[in-house]
Parts: structure tokens; C-alpha cells; sequence
């Protein structure tokens, strides 16, 4: 993948500037880079599921509704006053 | 010199909290060009933290940790001390707040002789990548140190602090710390918090501790673990009192050897010492049970594609608009913001950004982060199944010693696949140690690291406190 063309539209998406030599650079930098990683696409995942965390936490308090400014509406939403 | 002897001569008045933190604070003047393991040493504020810890000495108050220097990696954040991740991109950064880890050593009394070098935003596995200059191996300066926390395990090594505080998402504490002679600690993910931490790969970044021996960071870990209401990913399964199976007698733990730990990739002179290991604790009595992780191959890749895809949402946040470096090139928004991380930014950080943003990009998301997340749930099982057989892992640390300065520098292919000992830990969010087996014909110390079931810390420590009180553990003459 030496692909000038892709490293520039990842570079963009990162907003990160480069100048041509430097964009010549990276794209084979990520062309050995992008070889390594390719070896993901063997894996047989057989639908297996996908966890983006190792470790099960769930230490997330309950909701807490705080000020009385707030105007409850319906159930599930309040009315916010005006910041600005 | 270990954290215990430093207690009691502290607590029986041998030497004076300030005494002791001159002595460092001059250790680190003399020595430290050589190693440039400091970024921002604190001397002013190191001697005023020594005087409040020998007043809780002096009324009976003091706990382990009181009077003790350390030194802290330069990711997390310390109130009014410039904070940088090595990087042009935070040069001149000074945080408004203390890490919750810091809160917890000031309040124990610890004193913090400075903010150690590392590779440019805890990216990399050499410390050659730092905005403020390399960092060198206290056992031979033509080395590396390792990293990412090369600063702290070369500043442990060479005595210019009695511990440090480091932190690893894919082997950076460890590895450094087998680098450089020293024990080095990774708790299970949500044991340590992560509030304070300048964030690299959000499921992966985990505080480590790097000392002198396995039982000093069982101490340590002690001040700095527990759930903390800043960080939602703090688990209240950690639990505590890490030191409590230190000398008991470890005989009927069976010890596990992963077969693809052993390959080819692994240096002979690695594979020996920690094999030799494996030895010692069968002559105590362990058993010696062979395990596998079969999809070990897939850890580098799988690891890379999650950390850089982390990595490039996390470092999003660097623009030049609210803080850190700005670039004086910008002619509108865009450009300023292109500009400034197109200055602010080394090049392995810009790597990772732009492999992240691959992975995560419409039509690569499926083939490249979304199987590396199935990888991930792969190795936790295997991971899962080696534990039903034994009770630890005993495995090499990294595939090599330290190798020269400079030799990894072109090949970012070499350099990852480096990291193939230690990257499981993280992705599966367990407990892993290291500490030196042996010694390379160079003279460079080998790791071992031993890994356990998650929040079982306890067991580790053990395990490897009971093999270093027989080891005689050289030291780096510097």
C-alpha cells in the first residue's frame, strides 16, 4: 500500500499536516506497517464476539437528578434553562 | 536500596527525610547527564515535601511510604509541575490538578524528586522518541532502557530515586524494568486509576510501579490502588494487602510455561536464564505444567490496531486552541490545527495516529479493528482456559536484552514485534511482573515476567519475591 493517496486521507482525518517528502515517507512506513497488521484478516473469528474491554466493570452510579432549576417535562426529559 | 531498609533507617532516625532527599537530588545532578533520565527534576519543592514527612515521622504518624523519593513518569499529571509526555505538543504544559496516584502518595508522605523521561506520549519501547532527547541504559550507555517508561526504570537502576511510578499499555513498564535490572509491576486493568494519567490507549493504560523487588511493589501498589469515583474503569475487585503471601511457602503453586513463548524469536541467552528459572522453582516443589496461547501470533497485530485506534481519538484533543503548543503557521482553522500537531508531534506518534485512523476508517473497520476486538476476546479465553491449569505464567519479558541505541530506530516493524512477551497482559487486562533471571554474555540483564489471574496480584508477588531472595541481582555501575 505504498498509496500517497490513502496516507493523505488518513493524514486529513487525523488533521495532522504533511509536506510531500513526508507524506512519501509514511506511506511506506505504513505500507510495512499495514503488512504486520494484515495477518488479523487469517484470523477465524467464526462470529465470535468482539469485547472492546478486558476487564467487566460496571461501577457506574445511578442517576442522580440535581438542580431545581430543572423543569421535568415528562419522564424522561427536562426542561434546561437558557445559558446564553 | 530496597524500600524496606530506607523505612526502618528513616523510621529509627539513621537518616532525616531531608537528608535522604538531598542525597538523591545530588545523585541526580552528578550522574544524570549521563543517563538523562529526568525531564524536570523538582528540587524546591522535593525539600519541602521531605520537611512536612519527617514532621509525620517525628509525631508517629508516618506510613510506609513517608519520606521515601520517587520519581514519576512525565504522562501523569502533577499539580503545578509541567507535565510534558516528552513532547513538543505539551513542552510547556503544567496541570491544574494532582493524578489521583499522586494525591495518594503526597497524603502517605512520599516525596517526588521529579518527572522521568519517556517515549513521546507512551509510544514506543525505547525512550529514544522524547522531544527532550533520549534517554540511556545505567547498565551500558551505548543501550536503551526500554520503554516506554525508560526515564523511571533507569532512574530506579541507577539509584536516582528508590521507586518509580510508570505506566504501560503494552509492556512499558516491564519491559524497561527488565531492560534495566529492576523489577517492574503492571496491576489488573481497573486496579490503579487512571484519573491523571495523559491517556494513550484508554483500555490498555494501566500505572505500574518500578522498584527494587517484587515485595517493595507489593507496598507500593498498596498506596496507590482502589476504586476511584474520576475513573469509571477502577474496579472495587482490587484487593489490597499485596505483600500479605510474601514468604509463605509456594510449593503447591503450579507454574504454567506457554509454548509460544518460547519460539524462535526468542534470544537463546533470554530463553535460558528463564528457563532456568522455570528450574528453580521445580526444585522447590512447584509443578511445571506446559500451556498454550495460540493466538499469540495474532497479539502484536490485534494490540497495534486497538492501542493506535485509541491512540488516534485520544490525541485528537491536541489542536493548539486551549493548550499546549500552537503553531505560528496557521492562515485559518484547519491549517492551524494541521500545522500545529504537524510541528507539535514526533513521527512515531504520527504513525500511530494515521494506523488508527486506517483501522477505524470505512472499509478497513471490519478486516483490521473490529477482528483485532475479536482477537482480544480470543486471547482472554485462552488466557481463561491456561488458568484452569495453573496458577501463574512464567514467560521472558522481551525476546532480547537491550540492544544499542539507534539499531531499532529505522525498522518500526522490529520494534513492535519486540513487544510480543508482554502485550498479551494488557489485552486481556491481567496481572504481570518482571524481574531479572539472569544475566546476557554482554552482562545485560534478562526479564522474567510472571502473569496471573486477574486481581490476583497476591500470587505474583510471591512467586516472584520467593525466586529473588535467592538471585543474586547485579547492580549498574554508574
Amino acid at each position: 500500500m505504498k498509496d500517497k493517496k490513502l496516507t493523505a486521507y488518513l493524514a486529513e482525518l487525523g488533521k495532522v499536516g504533511f509536506s510531500d517528502k513526508e507524506l512519501d515517507d509514511m506511506s511506506e512506513d505504513l505500507e510495512n506497517i499495514i503488512e504486520l497488521m494484515d495477518n488479523v484478516r487469517e484470523f477465524d473469528c467464526n462470529d465470535r464476539p468482539y469485547m472492546q474491554d478486558a476487564v467487566k466493570y460496571n461501577n457506574l452510579r445511578a442517576d442522580d437528578e440535581r438542580g431545581h432549576e430543572l423543569i421535568k417535562l415528562e419522564t424522561d426529559r427536562f426542561k434546561v434553562p437558557k445559558v446564553v | 536500596m530496597l524500600l524496606k531498609i530506607l523505612r526502618a533507617k528513616l523510621d529509627n532516625r539513621k537518616i532525616g527525610a531531608t537528608e535522604l532527599t538531598k542525597q538523591y537530588l545530588d545523585r541526580i545532578t552528578t550522574v544524570d547527564k549521563r543517563l538523562n533520565s529526568y525531564i524536570t527534576v523538582c528540587g524546591e519543592e522535593a525539600i519541602e515535601q521531605a520537611k512536612v514527612a519527617q514532621k509525620m515521622i517525628d509525631s508517629g504518624n508516618a506510613g510506609f511510604l513517608t519520606g521515601i523519593p520517587v520519581s514519576i513518569k512525565d504522562n501523569i499529571c502533577t499539580n503545578g509541575i509541567r507535565t510534558t509526555c516528552a513532547s513538543k505538543m505539551l513542552a510547556d504544559f503544567v496541570p491544574p490538578y494532582d493524578a489521583t496516584v499522586i494525591e495518594k502518595l503526597k497524603n502517605a508522605g512520599a516525596v517526588i524528586l521529579g518527572k522521568t523521561n519517556m517515549d513521546e506520549f507512551a509510544m514506543g519501547g525505547s525512550s529514544q522518541s522524547s522531544y527532550f532527547g533520549g534517554v540511556k541504559n545505567p547498565y551500558n550507555t551505548t543501550r536503551v532502557p526500554g520503554g516506554s517508561s525508560g526515564g523511571a526504570a533507569a532512574s530506579v537502576a541507577a539509584d536516582l530515586c528508590a521507586m518509580a511510578l510508570g505506566s504501560d499499555t503494552g509492556g512499558s513498564v516491564r519491559q524497561p524494568a527488565s531492560f534495566c535490572g529492576v523489577t517492574g509491576l503492571k496491576p489488573t486493568y481497573g486496579t490503579v486509576s487512571r484519573w491523571g494519567l495523559i491517556a494513550f490507549a484508554s483500555s490498555l493504560d494501566q500505572i505500574g510501579v518500578i522498584s527494587k523487588s517484587a515485595e517493595d511493589c507489593g507496598f507500593v501498589l498498596d498506596c496507590i490502588y482502589g476504586f476511584d469515583a474520576n475513573d469509571a474503569t477502577t474496579s472495587k475487585n482490587a484487593k489490597g494487602d499485596y505483600t500479605a503471601l510474601v514468604g509463605t511457602d509456594i510449593s503447591d503453586f503450579k507454574i504454567g510455561l506457554p509454548r509460544e513463548f518460547f519460539g524462535d524469536g526468542i534470544n537463546d541467552d533470554v530463553k535460558g536464564a528463564v528457563l532456568n528459572a522455570a528450574e528453580y522453582y521445580k526444585k522447590l516443589g512447584c509443578e511445571i505444567v506446559y500451556v498454550s496461547l495460540p493466538s499469540l501470533e495474532y497479539a502484536v497485530s490485534a494490540y497495534y490496531l486497538l492501542s493506535s485506534a485509541e491512540a488516534a481519538s485520544n490525541l485528537s484533543r491536541y489542536d493548539g486552541i486551549r493548550y499546549g503548543y500552537r503553531s505560528a503557521n496557521g492562515t485559518d482553522f484547519n491549517s492551524l490545527i494541521k500545522n500545529t500537531r504537524r510541528e507539535g508531534f514526533g513521527w512515531e506518534v504520527k504513525r500511530r495516529i494515521l494506523l488508527g485512523n486506517y483501522a477505524l476508517s470505512q472499509g478497513y473497520y471490519e478486516e483490521y479493528y473490529k477482528k483485532a476486538t475479536q482477537i482480544r476476546t480470543r486471547i482472554i479465553s485462552e488466557y481463561a482456559e491456561i488458568f484452569r491449569q495453573c496458577d501463574v505464567i512464567l514467560t521472558p519479558t522481551a525476546p532480547t536484552t537491550a540492544y544499542k541505541i539507534g539499531e531499532m530506530e529505522n525498522d518500526p516493524v522490529r520494534m513492535y514485534l519486540s513487544d510480543i512477551c508482554t502485550v498479551t497482559a494488557n489485552i486481556a487486562g491481567l496481572p504481570a511482573i518482571t524481574t531479572t533471571c539472569g544475566y546476557d554474555k554482554n552482562g545485560l540483564p534478562i526479564g522474567m515476567s510472571v502473569t496471573g489471574c486477574a486481581f490476583d496480584e497476591r500470587t505474583i508477588i510471591a512467586v516472584c519475591d520467593r525466586f529473588e531472595r535467592d538471585f543474586v541481582r547485579g547492580e549498574a555501575v554508574i
